[in-house]
């Protein structure tokens, strides 16, 4: 064993910039007007709570499209910059969810891959807060493996011919675009013959049906393909390059605060229902949770800073995630071991309203986005292990 | 890292890879002091790390950071942190410090100012390495001053923790010393909890690397246990935690000069990495098998240090209280901007 090696993963404290105070002030100041009104079991939807009005209201701010070029509608500012407005909107349970799939990937990725008629069309858009995404990657036999997807797309005279379902896509239903992987070749490798598209979601030949979870909301859909004709140019990037894209889309979505702050509206509700003078172990576990945020959110602002750099910090990604989701899913459990009561969706205290919501939805903290045991693989082959 | 951390890092390791030998741990293990170590580290001038006048705060408290850990990646059997506190400490008061090792602990008793010298009564209990060391720092909770005595002017009682580091107990009945101004046994105890969890973070990323090799080596069922996945989850969540404690005890040597910071990232440091010698040293163990549970396999040396570091100047509850209650006073809505300043 040499213990001088480093580790296969960099954690480096990182403090955010002076600078960013100011902006984390304007951020607190707009919300204080703009949010307080909303009832906390609202607000404890955080990222899953959908409303044009607010996403547009950010757009008007300059906070949406944050480090792109300004020729995109971008403002050129830093990806810590970015972070501080993002878990401060997090923090104080913001309905972000109509922009949010575009802000953090979708943009991003056709920065990256795609072609300027695509950046020029749909990114001013989103920076105003106006345009919004769904993700096509899961089907109903590709999950985890997402490798195995079937939905395919043919390049013909007129275009590409799409057929297939894609599934649990997060507000598709009320999205204009969707980037979605199809199968486009065969390859001996299930990777290669993958490719990615933009896909104008009000095209014939797509239907769009929400699927009701077990709270009774509809945020996700089953997204049918039949035969449907998109232009030529829906490609993004290059045609079998999918896979690698994906890839670096999925970076995107791992790496951010949500992956730890889905359960803060909760972690609100259990200090205010302390009171001032808590007793012994009410004390302690505030305490507890504190510090695991406290280092959480440190070890997420170096992946904002390896990002910043433009490191792939992919390998932390998948551990802050996997520990971010033990704690956001510990939430509920905490409240419940602290107060004993029933939660209520009709209950005079906000606690139990937030905590009805959050028992109820925590467990797809470690589903969405890459499961636990997928996450914790890819730490594995960090690790050297596979 | 900043090209000084870089360079004592590098140093560092180099230093410790020649010197702290299994033979050196076997040997501490039964209460002997490693004077040969002791004399390198001192050589190298690592003992003023955090001392140093002309390094900006900052940068000294990265440095600081960069050695703790990689000697306690080492394990190193001697006060190397308590020195460089002390020393730190005594420079910032314009007080010389004695040479060789020094240690600190918080004093059970009183002080008392007679004439130039400062009067110490009571006791100060699992004092680390106190019969190694030359002079302790000791101070009440809420006192304005500390004392530096040397050790052999008090009553020693030998004790020692779970890994038989000496923690002894130190009586003193009246015992004259320098007075120290503008520290309080409370500035000890934060600064102790830092230097535990640092090392809870070097000796977890040891024990990381340990036995993620011994995953990669040991075969069952005709293949390294490294390729059951059951084996890659449990370490995969292991390496989690090493990173979480880790990044803890930066934030907190990065704050503990800082008196507006210093409580919050102390005791954040404190509880993440008590939590994880939990999680830690149980994933190790279990990959380990049965080896790892004799005297003769050296994953002991770490995970029974990890045992005692974690009580050492406050388990997580007692630092958790503390928070909490901090935490509570700010009510829901100041919880977030609390933990954010
Ligand atoms: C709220 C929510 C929103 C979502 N939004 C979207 C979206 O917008 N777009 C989109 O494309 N998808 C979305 N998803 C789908 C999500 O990506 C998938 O749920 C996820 O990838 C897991 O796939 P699965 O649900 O089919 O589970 P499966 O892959 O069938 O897994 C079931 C269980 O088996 C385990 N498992 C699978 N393979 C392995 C393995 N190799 N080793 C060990 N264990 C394994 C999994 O970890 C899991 O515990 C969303 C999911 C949720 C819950």
């Amino acid at each position: 064993m040499n213990l001088a090696q480093p580790l296969p993963f960099t954690f480096n404290l990182a403090t955010l910039p002076a600078e960013t105070n100011r902006l984390r002030t304007e951020v607190r100041d707009f919300l204080a007007r703009e949010i307080e009104a909303i009832p906390f079991e609202k607000r404890a939807q955080s990222w899953s709570g959908f409303d044009p009005a607010f996403s547009r209201k950010l757009g008007e701010r300059g906070w949406l499209g944050l480090t792109w070029p300004k020729q995109y509608g971008g403002h050129e500012r830093t990806a810590l910059e970015r972070y501080v407005v993002v878990e401060e909107l997090l923090a104080a349970g913001a309905p972000v969810a109509a922009h949010w799939i575009a802000d953090r990937q979708s943009g991003p990725l056709l920065l990256k891959f795609g072609t300027e008629d695509q950046r020029q069309r749909v990114l001013p858009g989103i920076a105003r807060g106006e345009t919004f995404f769904a993700i096509g990657m899961s089907e109903p036999d590709s999950g985890s493996d997402l490798a195995s997807v079937r939905t395919r797309a043919v390049r013909t005279n007129e275009g590409w011919r799409v057929t297939g379902t894609k599934l649990w896509s997060s507000w598709a239903h009320k999205s204009h675009y969707m980037i979605a992987v199809f199968r486009t070749g065969e390859g001996a490798q299930r990777q290669a013959g993958l490719s990615q598209f933009l896909v104008d979601l009000s095209l014939p030949g797509i239907r769009i049906r929400p699927i009701t979870d077990l709270t009774g909301h509809e945020h996700f859909n089953e997204v049918v393909f039949d035969d449907a004709l998109l232009p030529e140019d829906a490609l993004i990037g290059t045609e079998g390059d999918g896979w690698s894209q994906v890839t670096a889309e999925l970076a995107y979505e791992r790496s951010g605060p949500e992956r730890f702050l889905s359960s803060m509206m909760l972690v609100r509700q259990i200090v205010e229902a302390a009171g001032p003078e808590p007793r012994e172990r009410t004390a302690i576990a505030i305490g507890r949770m504190a510090a695991r945020l406290h280092a959480l959110r440190n070890l997420s602002i170096s992946v904002a800073t390896q990002l910043q750099r433009g490191e792939n910090p992919a390998l932390e990604a998948s551990l802050v995630k996997d520990v971010g989701a033990i704690f956001e899913q510990e939430i509920p459990d905490i409240a419940h071991d602290l107060f004993g009561q029933e939660p209520s969706a009709a209950s005079t205290e906000a606690l139990l309203r937030v905590q009805h919501y959050l028992t109820q939805t925590a467990p797809s903290f470690s589903l969405r986005g890459g499961t636990r045991e997928i996450l914790r693989g890819i730490i594995a082959r960090g690790l050297g292990l596979r | 890292m900043n090209e000084t951390a870089l360079l004592i890092h590098d140093a560092a390791h180099r230093l410790f890879t020649q010197h702290v030998t299994p033979e050196v741990l076997r040997r501490a293990e039964v209460g002997e002091w490693c004077q040969d170590l002791w004399d390198a580290i001192d050589e190298a001038g690592f003992l003023d790390t955090l001392a140093d006048a002309d390094t900006p705060p900052d940068e000294r408290a990265a440095n600081a950071f960069v050695l703790l850990k990689a000697a306690a990646r080492h394990l190193v059997p001697a006060p190397l942190g308590e020195t460089m506190v002390v020393r730190a400490l005594l420079a910032a008061r314009k007080v010389r410090a004695p040479s060789g090792p020094l240690s600190f602990a918080v004093l059970e008793g009183h002080t008392h100012q007679h004439g130039d010298h400062a009067h110490l009564k009571g006791r100060a209990p699992r004092v680390p390495h106190a019969r190694n060391a030359q002079s302790l720092l000791l101070g009440t909770p809420d006192g304005r001053e500390c004392v530096l005595i040397a050790t052999r002017r008090g009553r020693l009682s030998q004790d020692a923790n779970i890994a038989s580091e000496p923690r002894d107990d130190m009586a003193f009945a009246d015992t004259a010393g320098t007075t120290v101004p503008g520290i309080s046994g409370r500035d000890l105890k934060l600064a102790g909890a830092t230097l535990r969890a640092i090392a809870i973070a070097g000796a977890l990323e040891r024990v990381l690397m340990q036995t993620v090799d011994y995953a990669r080596t040991r075969v069952q069922f005709g293949k390294p246990i490294a390729s059951f996945q059951a084996i890659q989850q449990q370490l995969a969540v292991l390496a989690g935690h090493a990173a979480a404690a880790s990044i803890a005890a930066e934030a907190a040597m990065a704050a503990l000069f800082d008196p507006n910071r210093r409580d919050l990232a102390v005791a954040v440091a404190k509880i993440r990495a008590g939590e994880a010698v939990a999680a830690g040293t149980a994933i190790a163990h279990q990959v380990h098998g049965a080896i790892g549970i004799t005297r003769e396999h050296s994953l002991h040396y770490a995970t029974r240090r990890l045992w005692s570091w974690r009580a050492e100047f406050g388990a997580e509850a007692d630092w958790a209280e503390e928070l909490g209650r901090s935490m509570a006073r700010e009510g829901g809505a100041g919880f977030w901007p609390a933990l954010t300043r």
